[in-house]
C-alpha cells in the first residue's frame, strides 16, 4: 500500500512540477517569439499584400466593404500626354467659393508643364482608362464630411496646388490663387482676366558634363549634354522623366538645377569602341571631331544640327565643301579675314578655286601652286590676323 | 508528498500565477473605441495659420483679420500656447528635409491626463467623448496643472486680476457634440492636414498612410503611446525630436507614477491617526480603569 502511495505521490509531484514549469515558461516566452507565432497564421502575409490594396479594414462585408478612395485600384491609367483639344484650357473652380472668389485655374498651361513629370497622372491620380475624372467626381465638397478614406474637395484641391506652388515660391499667401470676395468686383475681374504669367527661373541645359571613371587607360568621360540635345532634337523630358517642378523652378535657385541622370549612356550607346566616350582628358569641342572627323569651329559650333544635317535622328552627312551650304560665297561675298587672313596684293580679287584647288578648304594652299619662287608660310597672300 | 508539502506547492504555483502577469505587463488602461481624436499630418501642413484664426474665432478669443495671419515673421521664434492662443503653429527646419515643417501645437488630450491627476479639486476631467475639459468654477488657481503637463499646454490668465482661469484647447467639445461639426481647426484647414475622427480609426488611418508611403513618413505615430497615449495624434516626414516634440517622455502615464504614493496618502492620513488615536484612547481607558481600581482597593482597604 505504502509502495503504491509513494508512486502516486511521486507521480503527482512530477505532474505538479511540470505544470508549474509550463505555466512559468508560458509567462516568460519573449514577445518576439509570440509575434512570430502570430505571423504564422495561414495567409496572413497574403492578406497584408493584396487585400489591403483595396480594403481598409480587416473584415470587409458586402454591406461594409470599407473600400479605399474612389476609384482606387492601385493602377493609374491616365495618359502621359493628351491631345491638346481633348483637355480644357481654363477651369473655373467655384464649388467652394466662400471666403474667396472662384479660382481661375489655367488647366492647359499646367497640363503642358506636367509633361516633365507623370503627365496627366501627376494630378489625376488613381484614374482609370477612358475619360479622366475631375477632382469633384470623387472628392466631396463640404467641411462636415467625415471621410477618413479620402480628403474632401477642399483638401484635394489645395494638396494638388500647394504641393508644387509652395515648393518653388516658398510662399503660402492665399491671394496667389484666390481673390478675396470682400474686394468689390474682384470675383468678376477674376472671371474675365487671366492673371499675368508668373515668371519662373530660366532653365538652361548644361553645356557638358565631365565624369571621372575607373577605366585607367582613359579615365575621363566628357558628356556633351547640349550637343546631344541639338543633335538628336531632345527635349528635357526625353531623358529626365519623373522630375518634379521644384527641381528646376525655384525662386531661390541661383545656380542651375542638378537633376540626376535618369537615362544612362548605354540606353542609346551599345558596346562600342571605348574611345567614343573615354579619353585621357576633358574634351572641349571634340565631340563632333571624333565621330565626324571634322572639328566644329567657333561659328559652326553655334548652329543647330538640323541646319547642316537636315531633320535629325536620320542624319545625313553633309559635304565638307563650303559651297554645298554657302552657295553664295564668291568674290566680294566672302570676308576672308574670318579665316584669320586678310587677303592683299590682288589676292582678294581671285576666285576661291584659284587657291583652294579641288574645294579642299581644310588644306592650306601652297604658294608654289601658282608662284615658282615663293614658299608658304615664308610669304603670305595677305596679312595674318591675330585671331 | 504529504498534505503540507502539497498545499505548499499549490500555494507557490498560485502566487506565481497571480504575480507573474502583473510583473510583465503594465496596468491595462481602458481605451474607449468611441473616443474622438485628431490626427495631424505634418507632411501636409503649409503653415498658413488658418487654424489659429479659426480657433480664436470659435472660442471667442481676441482675433485679427484672416489676412494678418499670413504674416510669416511669427515663425522666427518658437511660440507656445497662451491664455488667448489655444493653438500655435511653429516652423522647424529638419536635417535632410528640403522644406520647412510646420507643427501645430495644442492640448494633446491625454488618455490619462497629468493635469487632471495633479488638480486638487478635480477641475479637469477626461470626458467619455475624448477631450480633456476644465471647469473654471471649481479651480482654485494653484496652477499645478501647468507644472504637471508634459507638453506645457495649459496657460493662465495672468491678465485677469479678479477671476483668472486656466486656458487650453477643448477640441471644440461643444461644437462636435452639440452642433455635429468638426473642430474649428480641422474645418478650416485648406490642406485637410488635421483629420477629426474616432481615435481608433485615426490610428488605423495613420498606420495605413505610413504603410503606403514609407518614403513620406517616419514610422512613428506620436501620441499613440507617449505618456500612455493621447487623443491627438501626429504623423511626420522627419523624426519627431527634430520638430520640438519631446521623445523622452516614456510610455507610462504620468498619473501612474504617483498613483502608488497618492493612494497611500488617505491610508496614512486617515487610517493611521484613527488607529493610533484608538490605541491611545484604549490605553488611556485601561490606565484609567486600572487607576480607579487601585483607588477602589485603597478605599476598601
Amino acid at each position: 500500500m505504502n509502495g503504491i502511495r509513494s508512486v502516486y505521490q511521486k507521480g503527482m509531484s512530477i505532474i505538479l512540477t511540470g505544470a508549474l514549469g509550463l505555466i512559468l515558461v508560458s509567462f516568460t516566452v519573449p514577445d518576439a517569439l509570440r509575434a512570430q507565432a502570430d505571423a504564422e497564421v495561414p495567409h496572413q502575409h497574403m492578406w497584408e499584400q493584396y487585400c489591403f490594396d483595396c480594403h481598409q479594414c480587416k473584415s470587409p462585408t458586402k454591406e461594409e466593404p470599407c473600400l479605399k478612395g474612389c476609384p482606387y485600384t492601385g493602377v493609374t491609367e491616365a495618359p502621359l500626354r493628351s491631345a491638346a483639344e481633348q483637355y480644357p484650357d481654363i477651369i473655373l473652380i467655384n464649388q467652394l467659393a466662400e471666403l474667396y472668389a472662384p479660382v481661375r485655374f489655367t488647366h492647359k498651361a499646367h497640363a503642358d508643364m506636367s509633361n516633365m513629370g507623370q503627365g496627366c497622372a501627376e494630378c489625376h491620380h488613381n484614374s482609370q482608362s477612358g475619360k479622366i475624372p475631375g477632382c469633384g467626381e470623387c472628392h466631396q465638397p463640404g467641411t462636415d464630411v467625415v471621410n477618413l478614406k479620402q480628403p474632401g474637395l477642399k483638401g484635394a484641391y489645395h494638396r494638388q496646388c500647394l504641393t508644387c506652388h509652395k515648393d518653388w515660391s516658398h510662399k503660402n499667401a492665399c491671394d496667389f490663387c484666390h481673390a478675396p470676395v470682400e474686394v468689390e468686383g474682384a470675383g468678376t475681374e477674376m472671371l474675365t482676366a487671366i492673371r499675368p504669367a508668373v515668371p519662373t527661373p530660366q532653365v538652361e541645359a548644361n553645356v557638358r558634363f565631365v565624369y571621372p571613371t575607373d577605366y585607367a587607360a582613359a579615365p575621363v568621360v566628357t558628356f556633351p549634354h547640349q550637343e546631344h540635345d541639338r543633335a538628336f532634337g531632345l527635349a528635357c523630358v526625353d531623358c529626365h522623366t519623373g522630375v518634379g517642378c521644384v527641381e528646376c523652378h525655384d525662386v531661390n535657385r541661383t545656380a542651375l538645377a542638378s537633376i540626376d541622370r535618369t537615362r544612362s549612356c548605354f540606353s542609346c550607346h551599345g558596346e562600342e569602341n571605348c574611345g567614343i566616350c573615354h579619353d585621357s582628358r576633358e574634351r572641349r569641342s571634340t565631340y563632333h571631331a571624333v565621330p565626324a572627323n571634322w572639328a566644329l569651329g567657333s561659328r559652326h559650333d553655334k548652329l543647330n544640327c538640323e541646319e547642316c544635317h537636315g531633320p535629325t535622328r536620320n542624319s545625313t552627312t553633309p559635304s565638307s565643301a563650303c559651297g554645298s551650304c554657302h552657295t553664295n560665297w564668291g568674290i566680294g561675298n566672302f570676308d576672308h579675314s574670318d579665316a584669320g587672313l586678310r587677303l592683299t596684293s590682288g589676292h582678294e580679287e581671285l576666285d576661291c578655286e584659284s587657291c583652294h584647288r579641288d574645294e579642299l578648304y581644310a588644306r592650306q594652299p601652297e604658294c608654289s601652286d601658282c608662284h615658282d619662287d615663293l614658299t608658304y608660310p615664308e610669304y603670305l597672300p595677305g596679312e595674318r590676323l591675330s585671331n | 508528498m504529504d498534505r503540507n508539502s502539497f498545499l505548499k506547492t499549490l500555494g507557490v504555483a498560485g502566487a506565481a500565477l497571480t504575480s507573474l502577469p502583473s510583473l510583465g505587463k503594465a496596468r491595462t488602461r481602458v481605451i474607449s473605441p468611441d473616443w474622438m481624436g485628431m490626427l495631424t499630418d505634418l507632411s501636409l501642413c503649409v503653415g498658413c495659420r488658418r487654424c489659429e484664426w479659426a480657433c480664436n474665432d470659435a472660442n471667442g478669443l481676441p482675433n485679427e483679420s484672416l489676412s494678418s495671419f499670413e504674416d510669416q515673421s511669427v515663425f522666427d521664434e518658437t511660440r507656445r500656447t497662451e491664455a488667448y492662443k489655444f493653438t500655435v503653429v511653429n516652423r522647424f527646419e529638419a536635417d535632410g528635409y528640403p522644406k520647412p515643417v510646420y507643427v501645430k501645437k495644442q492640448c494633446m488630450h491625454c488618455i490619462e491626463p497629468a493635469c487632471a491627476s495633479a488638480c486638487l479639486v478635480k477641475a479637469f476631467r477626461k470626458t467619455s467623448a475624448g477631450p480633456v475639459l476644465y471647469n473654471e468654477d471649481v479651480c482654485i488657481g494653484c496652477r499645478y496643472c501647468m507644472i504637471a503637463c508634459p507638453f506645457h499646454v495649459p496657460a493662465y490668465e495672468y491678465s485677469d486680476a479678479f477671476a483668472p482661469a486656466v486656458k487650453k484647447c477643448t477640441m471644440c467639445f461643444e461644437r462636435f457634440t452639440e452642433q455635429g461639426e468638426k473642430p474649428a481647426c480641422a474645418s478650416i484647414c485648406p490642406q485637410e492636414a488635421i483629420t477629426f475622427g474616432k481615435r481608433s480609426e485615426l490610428l488605423q488611418l495613420a498606420r495605413e498612410k505610413i504603410r503606403s508611403h514609407p518614403d513620406r513618413y517616419v514610422d512613428h505615430i506620436y501620441g499613440e503611446h507617449e505618456v500612455g497615449g493621447s487623443n491627438w495624434l501626429y504623423i511626420s516626414p522627419v523624426p519627431f525630436e527634430q520638430l520640438g516634440f519631446r521623445t523622452d517622455l516614456g510610455e507610462t502615464p504620468y498619473p501612474e507614477m504617483t498613483r502608488g504614493f497618492l493612494s497611500a496618502v488617505p491610508l496614512v492620513l486617515v487610517i493611521w491617526p484613527m488607529l493610533l488615536m484608538g490605541a491611545y484612547s484604549f490605553k488611556q481607558r485601561k490606565q484609567k480603569a486600572e487607576h480607579s481600581c487601585t483607588i477602589d482597593e485603597e478605599e476598601v482597604s
